[in-house]
């Protein structure tokens, strides 16, 4: 019986055997410092990229070995730049496709448990390996009269493990990852809200009806058809989508034209959910999305829904006004109104965290600024991971006591940046017209 | 009398079930059922006896079931054992109160010490295991050791009265502790069985020890 997916030596079972697998990354980032201390004495100035290489492998491998939220967390850590150096994302998104499998008689068994029947009483054919793994489960590929038909099937305890897993990764977040104690709080509980969402299969098949309705207009995009009656907490059934993932549909060369078609598709579809709905469905890593030659765009995942309360919404996308980069005064109230300064900060933390955001503001809302813009561009993106990385390294915001910026925010950056990237990996030139302007502000 | 002794036995899991502990004695027992205590004695001397047949019909009944099912014949031997094992959690399902109390009061507490009342369990088990070990050496699933690998079988058994203490004390919903379980001490045990580091270590060693 060949094996397309070999399964892993063993899989650390209980709490303790993945706390202690995180104290191992620990100590091997220790180390990795040690090395790099040596190397720096010895030599001086060997650039602490390698040493970011270096700790995100180890990180990464110790991460690959969890299944379920650890490894959501990874992907969800590498989608955000800012929070992560270069090299440690870059690590983190090899993440997204790699899991080990469920043996099939356990997805025999969560079939027979939620549905009744065996997979094979409900299909007329189901693979018994896994075409693909998710972060949380893994996809089978099945047919029904004539129809190919993608089946989700979740890793037991899934929703369980959740907590748990959370509460170990934040210390290690926290005293290897160098983040500040009061941000990593503030995105944890973010974080575990929307995996618990995501591990709702249900939820996620009521959701995806409501915005493949509500977005059915936007060209060169399409959804698969959910089929409830072969769903469930666990099992979640949808059309298979022709097409690749990304990265392999990169490889195939496609032309400027089409790449600029399904980058349209992208942002249209990003920019009416959170400007027009005030709800954006599915984080925009690679993982979700499907794409065909003929430039469409296909969306499979609909876990992660965040609304948008409105009073947030009109204090943080008033930024995109470009008039407030003229008028540093009505700036600073924005920035104030939104938490990310502090009245009672200290004046030059208040002048440090201005300058800050006042870059990030220009820098993620140039592509609003513009009626086109060239995601192909790197340099744009290099000023971004620079900023990133020169943020990160400002004292007022690594040793802040207060968490900086309303929760909401972080996962809008969030959204931002992995659509951006993907724009990016696109090398898009498209249209940045943006509903935004249906909008009005108060400044 | 095949009715009969269904009858007793259904009658003794309700006891369990409803209770939480076996019947007072035998004659109480039976005149539950309306009847007396010799015509328990016909077939069984003791409750102990009636336990072990209880444990012997739920390991074959769940012989039986997965050997039924279609995908069997093409499962890789790891697979047969999940099989087996997420079965026996399903067969066991109704003798919750049951089991739970045979597994809180046997005399030995050790894992891997086969408690007296699965003794019927554990040869109809045993039996299943050799086939499927031997199906693995066949197929190289399972590596062939000297010495070691007619412990195989006995290695399994192990795992399956890890499984039944694991299964009585969890308490997640719809047992997903257990079902995680099961896949995570399978995938283990058969990654043991199979090719591992230690076995070209080994033959490295060995090597290098007869160069000498």
């Amino acid at each position: 019986m060949a094996k397309e997916i070999k399964s892993q030596e063993s899989i650390p079972a209980s709490k303790v055997q993945r706390a202690a697998r995180f104290m191992r990354t620990g100590v091997k980032v220790g180390k990795n410092y040690i090395r790099h201390y040596a190397r720096n004495t010895v030599k001086p100035g060997s650039g602490k990229d390698q040493l970011h290489e270096e700790n995100a492998r180890d990180i990464y491998d110790s991460l690959s070995e969890l299944k379920g939220s650890a490894l959501k967390i990874a992907q969800m850590m590498s989608m955000d730049k800012n929070m992560l150096p270069a090299a440690y994302s870059e690590r983190f998104q090899m993440a997204q496709y790699s899991a080990p499998p469920l043996s099939y008689p356990l997805v025999v068994r969560t079939f027979n448990k939620d549905l009744g029947k065996s997979p094979d009483n409900l299909f007329d054919t189901f693979t018994k390996n896994a075409v693909n793994a998710a972060s949380i489960g893994q996809v089978h590929q099945a047919t029904k009269d004539g129809k190919k038909m993608a089946v989700k099937v979740q890793y037991p305890g899934v929703a369980q493990s959740v907590s748990s897993d959370l509460k170990m990764v934040k210390p290690f977040a926290v005293n290897i990852l160098g983040l500040n104690d009061v941000d990593v709080n503030h995105y944890m509980d973010e974080v575990e809200t929307m995996l618990l969402a995501e591990t709702d299969y249900e939820l996620e098949l009521k959701r995806s009806k409501e915005i493949s309705e509500a977005t059915s207009h936007i060209p060169n995009l399409r959804f698969p058809k959910y089929y409830k009656d072969f769903s469930s907490r666990n099992i979640l059934t949808m059309d298979w989508l022709e097409g690749a993932h990304l990265d392999v549909f990169l490889k195939t060369n496609p032309s400027q034209e089409i790449r600029n078609k399904i980058g349209q598709a992208m942002w249209t579809f990003y920019d009416y959910q959170i400007h027009h709905m005030k709800a954006v469905h599915a984080d925009p890593h690679p993982g979700n999305f499907i794409l065909n030659e003929e430039g469409k765009l296909g969306v499979i995942d609909f876990g992660a829904v965040k609304d948008i309360p409105d009073d947030f919404y009109n204090k943080y996308f008033v930024l995109l006004d470009s008039s407030l980069l003229e008028d540093d005064d009505k700036l600073m109230k924005v920035f104030i109104n939104l938490k990310f300064i502090y009245e009672e900060d200290t004046q030059k933390d208040i002048d440090e965290i201005f300058n800050i955001l006042k870059t990030m503001v220009e820098l993620l809302g140039r592509p609003f600024r513009v009626d086109q813009f060239d995601f192909g561009n790197d340099d744009y993106f290099k000023e971004i991971y620079e900023f990133g990385e020169e943020s990160s390294k400002a004292k007022a915001l690594k040793f802040s006591k207060k968490p900086r910026g309303a929760r909401d925010g972080l996962y809008l950056n969030r959204t931002y940046f992995g659509l951006y990237s993907i724009l990016n990996q696109l090398k898009a030139n498209i249209s940045t017209k943006s509903f935004w302007h249906e909008n009005k502000f108060d400044l | 009398m095949k009715n009969f002794i269904q009858k007793i036995k259904k009658n003794y899991r309700d006891h369990f079930n409803m209770t939480n502990k076996p019947p007072r004695s035998i004659s109480a027992f039976m005149q539950d059922m309306g009847e007396d205590e010799e015509a328990f004695k016909k077939y069984y001397k003791s409750f102990s006896d009636l336990d072990k047949e209880i444990w012997k019909d739920i390991a074959v009944s769940t012989i039986t079931r997965v050997k039924a099912e279609d995908v069997y014949i093409d499962y890789a031997v790891r697979e047969k054992m999940l099989s087996f094992l997420y079965t026996l959690v399903e067969e066991m399902k109704p003798y919750r109160a049951f089991v739970n109390y045979q597994f809180k009061h046997k005399k030995n507490g050790r894992i891997g010490i086969t408690p007296k009342f699965l003794d019927d369990f554990k040869t109809e088990f045993m039996s299943f295991s050799h086939e499927i070990v031997n199906e693995g050496l066949d197929t190289t699933e399972i590596i062939n050791r000297p010495f070691i690998s007619e412990k195989y079988a006995d290695a399994l058994w192990v795992e399956v009265l890890f499984l039944i203490s694991f299964w009585i004390r969890d308490n997640s919903a719809n047992g997903e502790s257990t079902d995680a379980a099961i896949e995570k001490t399978s995938n283990f045990a058969f990654d043991l069985l199979g090719q591992t580091p230690l076995d070209s270590a080994f033959d490295l060693v060995k090597f290098l020890f007869q160069r000498k």
